[in-house]
C-alpha cells in the first residue's frame, strides 16, 4: 500500500528555517529573550512605578515618605505652595528648556563642519579622529567639569586673556557663569552630536552632489538642497542624543554655574539630597521623564519605527 | 599663438571643441592629447570599452573634471575655466543620481530653480518636458516608487528642461533590460531629431552607437582611433581595433605584390587603392560582405575555397566558421532566408567570394606610442 503523504500538524510554524510547535516557540523565546525582559522589569519598570506612587505620597516632618495620598507635589510645580503662587518651577523649567535648546544649537553648528572634516579623511586618519572624540567619554564627567574649573580658573590663560581684553576684573575666574556652563554643555555632549552626523555624512551619495551641479548649483546650494536632507537621520537622531540629556543635565550647571543657572536636574537633586523630598522629587522627575518621552515621540513620528531602533 | 588664432576661425557649425584634452589620475594616463570637435544638432556617440576614458572625456564638458591641459570650446565660448554649475550643458549620468527626497516634478524643475525660474513659467516647462518624455501623470511621485525606464526618463526631462546648449549621456541605458534599451534608443534619437540639440552619447555597447549616432569617435587607452560617420566608421575602419570593436571583422595579413594586389595566405587577393611595393598589408572584411556558393562564380576574382568548420545558429542568422586550405580562419553570416543555395551544413567544401571593394587596408598598428601628455 502506498503511503499517505503526512498531513502538518496544527500550529506548526517554521521560523528561520526551524520547524517549531507553539509550545516550543514559547519557550525559546523565554531563553533567549527572558533575563534580558527580567531585567529591564527590575531595574526600570518597577523602580519606574515605584517612584510614581512616591510623587503622590506626602513628605513627613523628618523626610520620610507617608500618606495621606495628594497632588500637592504636581500643584507645587504649577506654582501653587503655602505661600500663595509663584512661577518658580515655571522659569526654571523655561531655563532648562532654554539651555538645552541652545546647547543643542552650538553643538549642531559644531558638529557639522566637523563630520565633514572627519569623513574627508582617508579611513585609517578617520578611524584616529573619531576615537579622538569619543576619548573624553573615557574620563568620569564629574572630573572633566573639574578640569574645566581648572582651565577657567583666575590662573588660567583663558580667564588672564579675558581679563587683558578688559571683559573681567583681573584674578578672577571664569566661572560660575552661563559662559561657563554652555561651555562645559557642550563640551559634554558634542560627541553625542558629531558621531550620528558622522554617520550620516559618511553615507552621502555624493553623485547626487555632483548632478545639483550640473544643474547650476552653487556651493551652498549644493549644500543646502543635496548634502543637508540627506543628513537629516543623523540629525535627528543626534538632537535626540543631545537635547534629552541636556535637559536633565545638573553636574555641568551645578559645579560651573552659580544659583543663578539652577536647572530642572539641579532641583531634582536637591530634592533627592539637601532637601530630603523624595515625593517632591518624584514628581518633578516624571515631569522631565514626560518631556523626553515627548521629544523621543516627535523623533518617532519623523523617522519611523526603523529610524528609532536606529537610534538606540 | 596658435590658442589665438584657433579662437578667431571658428567654425558656426561646432558646439563643442576639445583642443589637446590630456587628463592624468595619478600615473595613470585617462586622457592622451583628445582633439576633436562635434557638429551642432548631431547625435555624437563615444565608443570604446571600458577604461579608455570616454566618460572622463564626458565629465571635462560637463565641467565635473578639470582637465590638466587643452581646451574645451562650447559654441565658440572656452569654457575650461568655468565650473559645471556656470555651464550649459546637462548630464543625464549612468546612475540617473535623482534626488530621493525630491519628487519628479521637483527633480525636473531643480536646475530651473537655479538659476531664479520661478511661478507659472517654472511651472509650465516642467510640465512640458515631462510630458515630452510621456511621463506627465508621474510628477507627484517619488524616484524610488518608479521602474528603471521611468527613472530613466526623468533623468532625461531632467536635463532636457533646461535646454542645454549641449546634452551629455553616460551610458544612460546601461541599467535596462535588453527590449527596452532598444526601444529608448529608437525614442532617444527620435528626440534627438525633433529637438535638434546636440546630444553627446557614452556608450560602450557597439549596437548601440550603431542605432543612435551620427557620428561617432572610437576611443582606445585615451586616445580617438577613428572620428566619422557610423556607417563610414563601420564599412571603412581604420584599424584593426576599430575594425573589431564596431561589428566582427576578418583580418587578413598578407604583402603588396602589385598594383591592387596582395598576397595573402588565401592566394592573391585584388584590393583596389594598393601601391606597388613589399610592404606588409593588413585588410579586414566584414563576415557579412563574404559571399558563399557551393559552385563558384565565374568571372569573379578573390574566389577562395573553403571547408565550413562550424555553424551557429543565431535564428535570424547563419553563423560559419570556414576554414581555406593554408589553415587561415573566416567568419561569415548569412541571413536565415530559406534558400536553399545558402544553406550549408558543416565538413561541406564551399567558395567563398571575397569582394575587392569590402576588403578594407588597415592602419598598421603603432604598438607602444610615446605619451602625448
Amino acid at each position: 500500500m502506498l503511503e499517505q503523504p503526512a498531513t502538518p500538524k496544527e500550529g506548526l510554524r517554521i521560523r528561520a528555517g526551524e520547524l517549531l510547535t507553539p509550545w516550543q516557540e514559547l519557550l525559546h523565546s523565554l531563553i533567549f529573550a527572558g533575563p534580558g525582559v527580567l531585567w529591564v522589569v527590575v531595574f526600570l519598570v518597577l523602580p519606574g512605578l515605584l517612584l510614581l506612587a512616591c510623587s503622590f505620597l506626602s513628605r513627613g516632618e523628618f523626610g520620610q515618605i507617608g500618606l495621606p495620598l495628594t497632588l500637592a507635589n504636581y500643584l507645587r510645580i504649577l506654582g501653587y505652595g503655602p505661600l500663595g503662587w509663584t512661577p518658580i518651577y515655571w522659569q526654571i523649567l523655561g531655563r532648562s528648556l532654554l539651555v538645552a535648546a541652545l546647547t543643542t544649537f552650538f553643538c549642531v553648528l559644531l558638529a557639522y563642519p566637523l563630520a565633514f572634516f572627519i569623513a574627508a579623511h582617508p579611513p585609517r586618519q578617520r578611524d584616529l579622529l573619531l576615537t579622538l572624540v569619543v576619548v573624553p567619554f573615557w574620563t568620569n564627567l564629574v572630573i572633566r567639569t573639574y578640569a574645566w574649573m581648572v582651565v577657567l580658573a583666575p590662573e588660567g590663560w583663558l580667564a588672564r586673556l579675558a581679563a587683558w581684553l578688559g571683559w573681567i576684573p583681573p584674578q578672577t575666574a571664569l566661572y560660575p557663569s552661563w559662559l561657563a556652563v554652555y561651555l562645559g554643555m557642550v563640551y559634554t555632549f558634542l560627541p553625542y552630536m558629531v558621531l550620528p552626523l558622522y554617520t550620516a555624512v559618511e553615507r552621502l551619495d555624493w553623485r547626487l552632489a555632483e548632478a545639483a551641479r550640473d544643474l547650476y548649483a552653487n556651493d551652498w546650494q549644493v549644500f543646502l538642497w543635496v548634502l543637508l536632507p540627506q543628513t537629516l537621520p543623523g540629525l535627528a537622531a543626534g538632537l535626540i542624543l543631545v537635547a534629552i540629556p541636556a535637559l536633565g543635565m545638573f553636574v555641568v550647571p551645578d559645579l560651573l554655574g552659580g544659583s543663578k543657572t539652577l536647572l530642572i536636574g539641579n532641583v531634582i537633586q536637591m530634592q533627592f539630597g539637601a532637601s530630603l523630598d523624595y515625593p517632591f522629587g518624584a514628581a518633578l522627575s516624571f515631569l522631565v521623564t514626560g518631556l523626553s518621552l515627548g521629544l523621543i515621540y516627535a523623533y518617532s513620528r519623523y523617522a519611523g519605527s526603523r529610524g528609532l531602533e536606529e537610534l538606540i | 599663438m596658435a590658442g589665438i588664432s584657433a579662437g578667431l576661425s571658428q567654425n558656426p557649425d561646432w558646439d563643442v571643441e576639445l583642443k589637446g584634452i590630456c587628463k592624468r589620475f595619478g600615473n595613470f594616463v585617462a586622457l592622451d592629447g583628445i582633439t576633436l570637435q562635434i557638429r551642432r544638432g548631431e547625435f555624437f556617440g563615444l565608443l570604446g570599452p571600458s577604461g579608455c576614458g570616454k566618460t572622463t572625456l564626458l565629465r571635462i564638458i560637463a565641467g565635473l573634471e578639470m582637465a590638466d591641459a587643452g581646451e574645451v570650446v562650447i559654441r565658440g565660448r572656452p569654457v575650461s575655466h568655468l565650473p559645471a554649475h556656470k555651464r550649459n550643458v546637462n548630464t543625464v549620468f549612468q546612475s540617473y543620481a535623482l534626488f530621493p527626497f525630491m519628487t519628479v516634478e521637483e527633480n525636473v524643475a531643480f536646475g530651473l530653480r537655479m538659476r531664479g525660474v520661478r511661478g507659472e513659467a517654472l511651472h509650465k516647462r516642467v510640465a512640458a518636458a515631462l510630458e515630452l518624455v510621456e511621463i506627465g501623470d508621474l510628477a507627484k511621485r517619488k524616484p524610488q516608487e518608479l521602474s528603471g525606464g521611468q527613472q530613466q526618463r526623468v533623468a532625461l526631462a531632467r536635463a532636457l528642461v533646461n535646454e542645454p546648449e549641449v546634452l551629455l549621456l553616460d551610458e544612460p541605458l546601461s541599467a535596462l533590460d535588453a527590449k527596452l534599451r532598444k526601444q529608448l534608443q529608437v525614442q532617444l534619437c527620435e528626440l534627438q531629431r525633433r529637438l535638434g540639440m546636440t546630444f553627446i552619447f557614452v556608450t560602450h555597447d557597439q549596437e548601440e552607437a550603431l542605432v543612435t549616432s551620427d557620428r561617432v569617435a572610437v576611443m582606445r587607452a585615451g586616445r580617438i582611433e577613428q572620428v566619422g560617420p557610423i556607417d563610414e566608421v563601420y564599412e571603412r575602419p581604420a584599424t584593426a581595433f576599430v575594425a573589431d570593436f564596431l561589428g566582427a571583422s576578418n583580418l587578413i595579413q598578407g604583402i603588396a605584390c602589385g598594383t591592387d594586389c596582395v598576397d595573402t595566405p588565401l592566394g592573391k587577393l585584388k584590393v583596389p587603392g594598393i601601391q606597388p611595393s613589399l610592404e606588409p598589408v593588413q585588410l579586414a572584411i566584414r563576415p557579412e560582405k563574404i559571399r558563399l556558393s557551393r559552385r563558384g562564380w565565374d568571372l569573379l576574382p578573390n574566389q577562395v575555397p573553403v571547408r565550413v568548420e562550424n555553424l551557429i545558429y543565431t535564428g535570424a542568422e547563419n553563423q560559419y566558421l570556414l576554414r581555406t586550405a593554408s589553415g587561415q580562419q573566416l567568419k561569415a553570416i548569412t541571413l536565415n532566408a530559406d534558400i536553399e543555395d545558402l544553406d550549408f551544413a558543416i565538413g561541406e567544401s564551399l567558395v567563398a567570394h571575397l569582394p575587392p571593394k569590402n576588403l578594407v587596408r588597415l592602419r598598421p598598428d603603432p604598438g607602444q606610442e610615446e605619451l602625448r601628455c
